[in-house]
This record gives structure tokens, sequence and C-alpha cells, in this order.
């Protein structure tokens, strides 16, 4: 990982036609390089998977990619097909998992706090991307990055959460539009009529204020009440990063994503431009740890019409129709492939692809349609900056808990040495074999 | 009574809270799992308890709430609230005002952030002359000081402390260096904007148990429940004056802001939240099968709630039975189409009489256009979805949701089946029966109207069956079609105080617990006598208004 800095430091944006010419214009520059870290991607799709079509067979090194992940075949080098391994957390109080049981249980490690709840609210842990990002995301204009697509404007409801905290969920930016002004026009964008370091400054001046008039207040107030000023606190000192000029890297200005209609039919357009701009803002160095939700758990009642479907995938993997179910997850890995695509055009300073040094968690609420969650359909891609051996099929014993493939991600990507992720019980160490 | 949180292994009447594995529980009633009967505890004197008002807690705006009072505060027209990341509703909570979900994240800071760059460049761009007390000329820092004082008090809603003056002042050095006066006022606005006593409605504990809030507190205690928004000046002046304080000098102000357009707002934004209606926007239809419900239908539907309500409430009786059972609506011509009306002149909305619908059934809240549609699926209709709206916002009950080893998704429909006919497998399957039969025959009662609100008189060819029946209320029984099931719920005890409870958590920003029994008990007696425009007088009358309790440890 040690980086020579790079004068020339350009890296392309245009590439691929994809009829999105807004992107053309999407040429980040480096300002300056530093060393990088392995950056975490987490991109969720619904409703477990059909397993036929899902599980390879074959050895560890010699499998084929069924039809459920044989879009991905041009990434098979690079990636990582599990089985065996289980949702614990879900499993955890002997009954088999809501979808929001599973997903509030999947990246947290931690079962709800709940016996079979229905409150994802309920998060007992920080989900594997916040643990990672509290650890590598400070040095980045955004700790972490919530991308999604949604059926239309937006998923203010729990399904549509991307990542939790403790108690918490954090929801995605749905519209490309405003992900495009929360990444290249936000708060730093100047008026044109100020030097950019003055605007700056002015701005610098005001979040001391602000946060002064916090401190000041947080004395006078009951422990509740400050307990929720506290977090309104810490969540402005996380956008002071964005405000001011990083030093460390920055972005020419696209133009503006071309504006689509929030509609179902649309989910295809709009999420390629969302994952257009999430490898962009990776690329940029804007953030190192991101989660993408392609569509909230249960797929948002979504019906797939662009693959010719008329009923809902929800109720299509209650059903377990194979046909179907195949199709709509190989559409899912047809986009994680697209966005691998993305990232490998990129290059990073130094040498090599932003591909190379991204590490991709693929993820879901269940392991089946019927709600089962004792086989569990994760996958990893991406180079992992050469600290995992790739293009394999890696089958563990049946019911292995996901929390030691969290823990051996969490400790990849962080440099740590941790011992346990999630709840301690479910955890007997990292990942054997990984 | 036996509640409907019995799980969903058992019939009602044998309710055996989650006693197995797979029983989840649901709440019922306020948040503390209160039981839903209507009639509380005989022995409860409400006279001689001591009223307590709950906790004192920070109120942050609610984004209506942020537009609102910049627009009033800035003379602006922009909207950016609108754009922020929603707060969300949790279970049978309806409102985006649970004051223990108004947590600030990253996302919403920087929104903050932006709206206030923004919205101080607009005001300083274009309103600069209004904005500021003195002439061009005289632009200096004896001027800045005399618009700081002015403004904060408006944006803070109470005079600015030493502290606060001092900070602004150096916000508008820093902000004036090495650029200009209205540069300078800018920063200020813009610090103002995102400052904790603009974003909240900040009570300071003052270390007494149980304290009436100060005139200054008061004056945005009834400015935000009746308008939604700051203090007008003369609320200011009368507050300043020290004249926020007794009952008289209350209910005057009182008598005033209700004369005002506002206060029909906020009753038109509780009835909007409380029927589920402000996400009505975002409702996905299938187009092949309704081709009717495109783009202009949704906004439509808003307004036609709207003006039903606000009829109701102001010009009809005002009663909440009305609200139930009205036999008229509003509509317009394109609205009119879809629901088959007939005798609609010209353009714009108007009022509709039973008369002029056909076979249309009408009956208040019930058979709008937007409650109908949005408790029902993308094809076909939910009795389900329909049962669970009543259950839930008309009676202040929460089933439970359905077990986590059930299927949930229906079979596929046989040829000429009826949604009816599917749906009563639900009371084949014990697993299901218990709570389905708390919800899907009141569903049934609506079947003529289809997945988008328009009337139907069959379904899969055959006529629509709407015989239903109400169970574990103080309405239990048979009923045929919508106007007899709003009869019924109109003659319920249990719906007035659901009633009364959905506006207590509007106001308060919270679910009663048993602490608020007796301000419960009050708000549905004055909603019994005075109806729907009593409620904002109600609610200025209760403890949780008139009080607080010190939050901090004392």
């Amino acid at each position: 990982m040690n980086r020579t800095l790079s004068r020339r430091c350009v890296l392309q944006g245009g590439g691929a036609a994809i009829g999105l010419p807004w992107l053309d214009a999407m040429i980040p520059r480096c300002a300056r390089a530093a060393s990088r870290p392995v950056r975490l991607v987490t991109y969720f799709t619904a409703n477990g998977v059909p397993p036929e079509t899902w599980y390879p067979t074959g050895t560890e090194t010699s499998f084929e990619l069924p039809a459920c992940l044989a879009p991905l075949q041009r990434h098979r080098s690079r990636m990582i097909v599990f089985d065996g391994i289980a949702n614990a957390g879900g499993l955890f109080y002997d009954c088999d998992a809501s979808h929001e049981g599973g997903h509030i249980a999947a990246l947290t490690g931690f079962p709800a706090a709940k016996q079979c709840s229905h409150i994802a609210e309920e998060a007992q842990g920080p989900s594997l991307d916040q643990a990672v990002a509290d650890v590598i995301g400070t040095g980045s204009r955004f700790k972490s990055l919530q991308l999604g697509v949604a059926p239309g404007a937006s998923l203010d409801t729990r399904a549509g959460a991307a990542a939790f905290r403790k108690g918490q969920l954090i929801f995605p930016e749905f519209s490309p539009v405003k992900a495009f002004r929360l990444l290249f026009d936000g708060p730093q964008a100047g008026n044109g009529k100020l030097p950019t370091q003055l605007l700056s400054a002015q701005r610098k001046s005001v979040l001391d204020k602000v946060m002064e008039s916090y401190k000041r207040l947080q004395g006078k107030l009951g422990v509740e009440d400050k307990t929720r000023i506290d977090r309104h606190l810490t969540a402005i000192r996380e956008i002071e990063k964005q405000i001011l000029p990083s030093g460390t890297a920055s972005c020419a200005t696209p133009q503006l994503p071309g504006a689509i209609a929030e509609t179902p039919e649309t989910i295809p357009q709009r999420n390629k431009q969302q994952l257009e701009l999430l490898a962009l803002a990776l690329a940029c160095d804007q953030t190192r740890v991101a989660s993408y939700m392609c569509l909230g758990e249960g797929s948002s009642d979504a019906v797939f019409t662009w693959l010719g479907h008329t009923s809902k995938h929800h109720e299509l993997a209650h059903e377990l129709d194979t046909a179907r179910l195949t199709e709509i997850n190989a559409w899912f890995a047809d986009q994680l492939s697209f966005f691998l695509d993305r990232l490998a055009s990129y290059p990073e300073p130094g040498g090599g692809t932003l591909l190379d040094n991204t590490l991709v968690l693929w993820w879901n609420e269940l392991g089946m349609g019927d709600h089962r969650c004792d086989r569990f359909p994760f996958v990893l891609a991406g180079g992992a900056g050469g600290a995992l051996k790739m293009g394999r099929f890696l089958k563990s014993p049946p019911r292995t808990s996901n929390n030691n493939l969290l823990l051996s991600i969490y400790n990849m990507t962080t440099g740590s040495q941790s011992r346990s992720f999630g709840m301690p019980e479910l955890c007997t160490g990292p990942l054997a074999g990984l | 009574m036996a509640s409907a949180a019995g799980g969903c292994t058992g019939t009602i009447e044998s309710a055996n809270p989650s006693n197995g594995a797979n029983a989840p529980t649901g709440t019922v009633g306020g948040s503390s799992g209160r039981s839903t009967s209507y009639g509380p505890a005989a022995d409860l004197n409400c006279v001689e308890r001591s009223q307590d008002p709950g906790a004192a807690a920070l109120r942050r705006l609610s984004h209506i709430e942020y537009d609102n009072t910049v627009r009033d505060l800035l003379s602006t027209t922009s909207k950016p609230a609108r754009d922020f990341i929603a707060d969300g509703i949790s279970g049978d909570y309806r409102f985006r005002n649970r004051i223990d979900r108004q947590l600030v994240g990253a996302s919403l800071a920087a929104q903050y952030f932006e709206a206030a760059f923004a919205l101080a460049t607009e005001a300083v761009d274009k309103r600069i002359d209004s904005l500021v007390p003195c002439p061009a000329a005289a632009r200096d820092d004896a001027c800045a000081s005399k618009f700081i004082d002015a403004f904060g008090k408006r944006a803070f809603r109470r005079p600015l402390d030493v502290v606060d003056k001092s900070t602004l002042l150096a916000t508008f050095l820093d902000g004036r260096a090495g650029a200009d006066f209205k540069s300078g006022i800018k920063v200020v606005i813009a610090t103002i904007l995102q400052s904790p006593q603009f974003l909240y409605r900040v009570e300071v504990d003052t270390g007494v148990a149980l304290v009436s809030p100060d005139d200054w507190e008061m004056a945005s205690r009834l400015s935000y429940l009746l308008w939604q928004s700051m203090p007008d000046n003369e609320l200011f002046d009368a507050a300043a004056a020290g004249k926020l304080k007794t009952r008289e000098q209350i209910s005057l102000q009182v008598t005033r802001l209700t004369a005002d357009p506002r206060s029909r707002a906020t009753v038109a934004t509780f009835h909007e939240q409380w029927l589920g209606l402000d996400t009505l926007d975002r409702l996905d239809k299938d187009v092949a099968a309704f081709p009717g419900f495109d783009g202009e239908i949704a906004p439509r539907m808003r307004e036609e709630a709207r003006r039903l309500v606000e009829h109701v409430a102001f010009e009809d009786d005002g009663r909440p039975e009305t609200l139930l059972t009205a036999p008229y609506t509003f509509s317009d011509d394109k609205l009119g189409r879809l629901y088959g009306l007939r005798g609609l002149v010209g353009e714009g909305f108007q009022k509709v009489e039973a008369s002029a619908m056909g076979r249309r059934q009408q009956a208040g809240i019930l058979t709008l256009g937007g409650v109908l549609a949005t408790h029902a699926s993308r094809t076909q209709t939910s009795p389900v979805q329909r049962g669970k709206f009543v259950r839930d916002a008309l009676l202040c009950e929460q089933p439970p949701p359905p077990p986590d080893n059930v299927d949930t998704t229906l079979d596929k429909p046989k040829a000429n089946e009826t949604t009816r006919e599917r749906l009563d497998r639900h009371s084949q399957n014990p697993s299901c029966r218990g709570c389905h039969r708390m919800l899907d025959p009141i569903g049934f009662g609506l079947e003529n109207f289809d997945a988008v609100g328009a009337w139907r008189d069959t379904d899969s060819g055959a006529v629509v069956d709407a015989t239903g029946e109400i169970f574990g209320t103080d309405v239990t029984g048979a009923f045929h079609g919508p106007v007899e099931l709003a009869q019924r719920l109109a003659g319920s005890q249990q719906v007035r105080r659901c009633m009364a409870e959905q506006w207590f958590r509007f106001a308060f920003g919270r679910q009663s617990t048993d602490e608020d029994e007796c301000t419960l008990r009050e708000l549905t007696q004055r909603l019994n006598t005075g109806g729907i425009r009593d409620m904002f007088r109600a609610l200025v009358d209760a403890a949780p208004f008139r009080y607080r309790r010190a939050g901090k440890e004392i």
C-alpha cells in the first residue's frame, strides 16, 4: 500500500457508452494522492435467492457460476462466492427471520433487540460498514456514504435503511440529482462572487459559532434532551469535513445528471446513474465506505416490469418461482458487474485500478424467499488491495455464523486484530479458509 | 376487554398474550400498553388529581414548521424542507413530529446548512432594505447590532441573552471581514438558522418540578400548535408585556389565532397525516388496470380530503361523527370522472351531494379516494389494509404483525375468485384467524371501492358482497356497506377517544401515557361537546400545554 505521489493523477470518467451523456463531463482529478486504504462497499438486494441457480457446484477453484451469477463471469477471478454461512442473528431466537429481523442482523451481527422483532430501530450495534467507517472513514469528506434506488422518489420506511447503528437507521439518498448535489454541488460549492478561500473561511466561522451555541445549550438540558443535542452536534462535526476543503482530493465539478421521472419503470436507468455516482465518489476519495441499496428490504414491493414480470419480487420469492427469481438475481448481478466495470475504469494513484483496492460485499436480508436464513448468499467482489485470495467458491460447514465473515472483513479493511464482531456468542473467530 | 394484541394464534376472545415463542406482541393504545378500554378506570378522580403534564422535552421544528417559520421570518416563498430527509412515522404513531424520533444525523445537518446559506443569500440579495433597520448610507456596526437584536428576537422567539448577542456580533464581523456589510448580515442569518434556539423550541428548565412556560415560551406554544409557525408581532408584543399568563389572556389569543387561515391549514395537516395521505403522491398503481389513475389524480385526492375536512370542521357542524358520515364530498371534473360523479359544472372543485353520485356511497373520511387508494395494493383492493387502517387510525389499536413463520402472500387468485373469497381462507387457517377476524370483516364493508377508490358493483364478475362485521369494540356487530360501517364507528366512544388521542399526539409530539388519563378524558369530552373546532382550545387548556415538568435531575 505504499504509494508514490502522481502529479498527473487524471482519472478518466468517460468510457462506458451507456446513454448517460452527463457523465462524460465527470473527469475527476486528484489534487494530491494520499495513501488510500481498501475501500469497502456493501451492496444490498432483497428477498433471498433461488439456491439451485445461485450456488455453484464444483471445488474451491474449479467451479462454474450458475445462472444467477453468470453476468459476473468477467469478474470471476475477483470474486468469492460463499456457501454454508447463516444469518446467525436472524436464527438466534430459533425462528426464521422476518425481512426486518434478517435486515438488522445480517451486517450488525446482532439479533434484533426483541424476539422475532419487526422493528429495525432495535439494531443493537453498528453494521459492518459503520464499524469500518469509524476506523478508515475519517480521512475522506464523507465518513460513509449511502446511496440507493427506490421505486419512487424515496423510501423513508425502515425497509430502506442502508446501514445501522445502535437504535438508529441510516437511510440512503435515492435521488441521483440530490446525490449529485450532495457530492459535487454541495455546501462546498461557491457562489462565484467571493474568492473560494474567503468563502470557506466564512463557512467555517458559521459552523464554529453554531457548534458553540449547541455546546452552550447542553448544560441547560435534561438527560434525554441533552443526548439529542449531542447527536446533533456530532452530526455538525461530521459535515464540517464536507464543507471545508479536505486537502486530499477534489473533483472537477461534473454536470448535473439528467432528471429521470421517479417511477417504478425507470428503476434500471436511475440505478445506473446512482452506481456511476457511487463509483465516482469513491474515485474522488469523497468517501471510503459506502452502502448501496438496490431497492429496499422485500425489494420495496417492486415489480420488475423491465424483465417482463407482472408480479412483485416479494410475491415471486414467496412462491419460490425459480425461473423469475433467477432472472431477477441475474439482473442484480448484472448491475453489480456494471459497477465493478466502473471501478475498474478509474486508475489508482500509484498504479492499478480502483477495483483493485475495493472490496464489495453483496448481502441480502434473507436466505430464501420463504424467509429461511440458515444458508445466506454472501458474495465478495473486487481486488481487496491484494489482501484476499479471490476467484474462489468457499464452502463452510453448514450454518457457519455470518459474524465470522464480518469479523474477517472488519479486520482486513481496518488492519485490526479484533477477536469478535457483533454478538460475541455468535462469533467464533475469523472465517476459516478465507 | 381482551386486547387485539393476543398474537395471531388464537381467537380474540381467548386471547392469551404472547405466550408462544412465535407470538409477537402488538401495542394497544398508548405507549404504555394501556388496554384499549375506552371507559377509563372508574375510580380515577380528575378533579382532585394533580395534573401531570409530562416531562419537558425539546421539540425540533417539524419540516412543515420549518418551512412556515422561514416564510414568516424572511418573507420567502421557497420551501427548503420539502427536500429534507423525511421524518419517518413509526408503528401506529401517524404524525411526523414524534419527539423521540426527531434525531438529526449528518444528512439533515448538511441540509440545514445548505438551506441556511441559500435562505440567507436570497434574503440579503433581494430584501436587504426591509431586513435591516437603517438606510443604505448608514449600514455600520451599530446598524448590525440593531439588526441582530430585532431579527434575533424573532428567530429565537425570545430576546437574545448577552452571550447570544456577542456571538452573533462576532459572526457579523467575521463575515464582513474582507467582504462587505451584506456579507456580514448573510453570515449572521446563516448562523441563526442553524442554531438550536431556532431549530428547536428551547424551554430551559428552571429547576422547579412543575412550571408554567414563561410568556415567550407560551407565545411559541400557541403559534406552533395553531399555526405550525413562529409567533406573529402581536404574540411577541403580548409576551413582552407579560400578557400570556392568565387563562383569559391566553384565551384571547386563541380566539385571534383561530380566525387566521393558518389555523385551518393546521387542521388540514392534522387530518392529512392522521389519514396517511401525505404520501399519496408516491402511490403506485397498475396503469393498465386503472387508466383513470394518472399522475394528476393523487394531488386531487389530497385536495378532496382537505376540502372535506375543512368543510366538516368549519362550515358543517364540526362534529366527529359528521367527519365519519358526511354524505357529500368535493371534486373537480377530472376526479369526478374517476368516481363516476354527475352534474359537475365548470372548472375547479365543488361540493358534490350524494344525489349526484349515482351508485357511489359516501361516508365522510372513510370513502375519501385517497384513503381507499392508499389502503389497497397496486392491482387489487386490500380489505386487510383497510381493516387495519380502521383499527389503527380510528380505534387506536395496533394489531401485531403477522408471525414470522407465516407466509403472508396470498395464493394466486383463481379464475373468477373475488378478493373476499381469497381472504376467506384466512378464517380457515388457525394461525391467521385470530387477527384477521379483527381486520378483514371491516375491510369487506368497503369492497365496493376498487384499488384506486372508484366505485364498483362487481368483483371478478360476481356482485360485490359488502357485508361486514366489527368485533371487540363498543360497537360490535354486523353491517352492510360503507355507510353502515361509518354509522357504527360514529356511534363509538372508543373512536371518539381515539380521535382525541390522535390530536394529543399531533399537539404534544408523543403518545399519551397513563399519567395523561385525565387530559385524554377531558379532550374526549370536549370533542363530544364542542366538536373539532373546539380542539385547539381544548388542547390549549390541557395540562401538557399549560405546564411542564422539569426533565433535568433536580
